[in-house]
């Protein structure tokens, strides 16, 4: 059972003090006290060491200039992070029926690197003005409108692991299916399953979606990276984005299609 | 090493943006004393090193774009915690929110995953009972014991009274000592 202690049982330096204390933020009063016990405390001194070290890692893993890079995009534009919406909101009960019935079949497309097996992917597109959705077979290129949201489905013959990202014009890869992790795993299925919820692009310019559905096992990370490095290749042209490369063993079969935001 | 008075912001005038040599003099400072503090607890609570470098990126650009007020902090280390916890904690929930449990609900019952059960660590456990409390709880309970605030602090960071942080750390202890019943 955790113990709540009172203030009186805390012997030692707390931790947010500590980095208060290394980033030099204290009291003349504070920092004394703070010197004086460190100087008796082996305890908080090898603590504070692990503070610096700590810093030490992170500037070795995050070099300033990606950090503020990063820090000045974010503070640019607020990241563009796709909002999901509850799939029940997307119309009538006559929309969710198509939903549940509709499948298509993908003919041979950009980005289709399936070594066999049947495998089919759909993206269909609910518009906030009506009812009407509209199917945007992969490897094409679809104008979305204000309100406009997308729903992604899948249909394969054999158990295979699936993650959707997107990337937009300035290389920002968002996970969508999952949102990190490794890649979700799916069973076999006649009829098309549709991910949950429906999701709406925020910002302006330019999406891709990506499907991956592999056989074997694969985390997000490795699909960020390969589609983050398909972006570089493509010198950030989404129309030009060529199939993210993933490890040479790997049977994956990819999706994409390509979004103008409104 | 020893604390040092100079004020953090002072080279930072007006209230109207900073010029980008001087935001980027403002960001150096913030990196080299404040960066990896933020970017721990990004990753203490996402538990994902991308999505916790994009998090503390959000939470540098919040203390560019509110300099005024940051600058005026007492401590901008705290207000940096504060803002990392209450941002963090806010994509966790909306992460659970019901899409992913639902799919992975489904997926489990559709089949049997690679690998067996997962192994259950020490940091998932704790990840864990959080995730059985509310935000506000959730924010008390790791201002307390991974930051060894004393109730005070907290209660003066979350602009509550300290019975009232007493009381949440109470009904933490008692979530906790549930499960570790079971």
């Amino acid at each position: 059972m955790m113990n709540v202690e009172t203030e009186s049982a805390r012997d030692h330096v707390g931790e947010l003090s500590l980095r208060r204390f290394r980033a030099g933020e204290l009291s003349h009063e504070r920092c004394a006290e703070v010197e004086q016990h460190l100087g008796a405390c082996n305890i908080c001194r090898t603590k504070l060491r692990g503070l610096v070290e700590e810093q030490r890692e992170f500037e070795r893993e995050i070099p300033f200039d990606r950090f503020a890079g990063g820090v000045e995009r974010a503070q640019r534009v607020p990241r563009p992070r796709p909002r999901r919406v509850w799939a029940v909101s997307l119309g009538s009960v006559v929309a969710a029926a198509a939903i549940a019935l509709f499948f298509i079949h993908v003919s041979p497309a950009p980005h289709n690197r399936s070594k066999g097996g049947r495998v089919e992917a759909t993206l269909r597109v609910a518009s906030a003005k009506s009812t009407v959705q509209r199917i945007v077979p992969p490897g094409s290129q679809e104008e979305l409108l204000p309100g406009d949201r997308v729903r992604l489905g899948y249909r394969t013959a054999d158990a295979r692991y699936l993650a959707a990202l997107s990337v937009d014009d300035h290389g920002e890869v968002t996970p969508l299916y999952p949102e990190s992790g490794p890649a979700l795993a799916v069973a076999p299925t006649r009829e098309t399953v549709f991910l949950p919820d429906s999701l709406e692009f925020t910002g302006a310019g330019h999406e891709r979606v990506l499907l991956f559905l592999a056989r074997a096992p694969f985390d997000l990370e490795s699909a960020r990276r390969a589609v983050k490095a398909a972006h570089e290749k493509a010198n950030g042209d989404l129309n030009a984005l060529a199939a993210p490369v993933f490890a040479a063993d790997q049977d994956m079969q990819a999706f994409s299609w390509l979004f103008r935001k409104p | 090493m020893t604390g040092r008075q100079t004020p953090i912001f002072q080279v930072i005038a007006g209230d109207k943006g900073l010029a980008a040599t001087d935001a980027r003099a403002s960001l150096r400072e913030l990196y080299e004393r404040y960066g990896a503090s933020v970017f721990r607890r990004c990753s203490y609570i996402l538990k994902d090193r991308n999505k916790a470098e994009d998090a503390m990126q959000d939470v540098f650009a919040k203390a560019l774009t509110h300099h005024a007020s940051f600058r005026a902090e007492s401590s901008p280390l705290t207000w940096l915690i504060k803002i990392a916890t209450h941002h963090c904690l806010n994509l966790l929930r909306a992460e659970r929110a019901g899409w992913h449990e639902r799919f992975e609900r489904d997926a489990r019952a559709r089949q049997v995953g690679e690998g067996g059960p997962q192994v259950f660590e020490m940091r998932e456990l704790v990840a864990h009972m959080l995730s059985l409390v509310d935000q506000e709880t959730q924010a008390v309970a790791i201002h307390y014991h991974v930051d060894e605030m004393t109730l005070d602090e907290v209660a003066a960071l979350l602009g509550r009274s300290v019975p009232t942080v007493r009381k949440r750390l109470q009904e933490f202890a008692a979530v906790c000592g549930k499960e570790f019943s079971l």
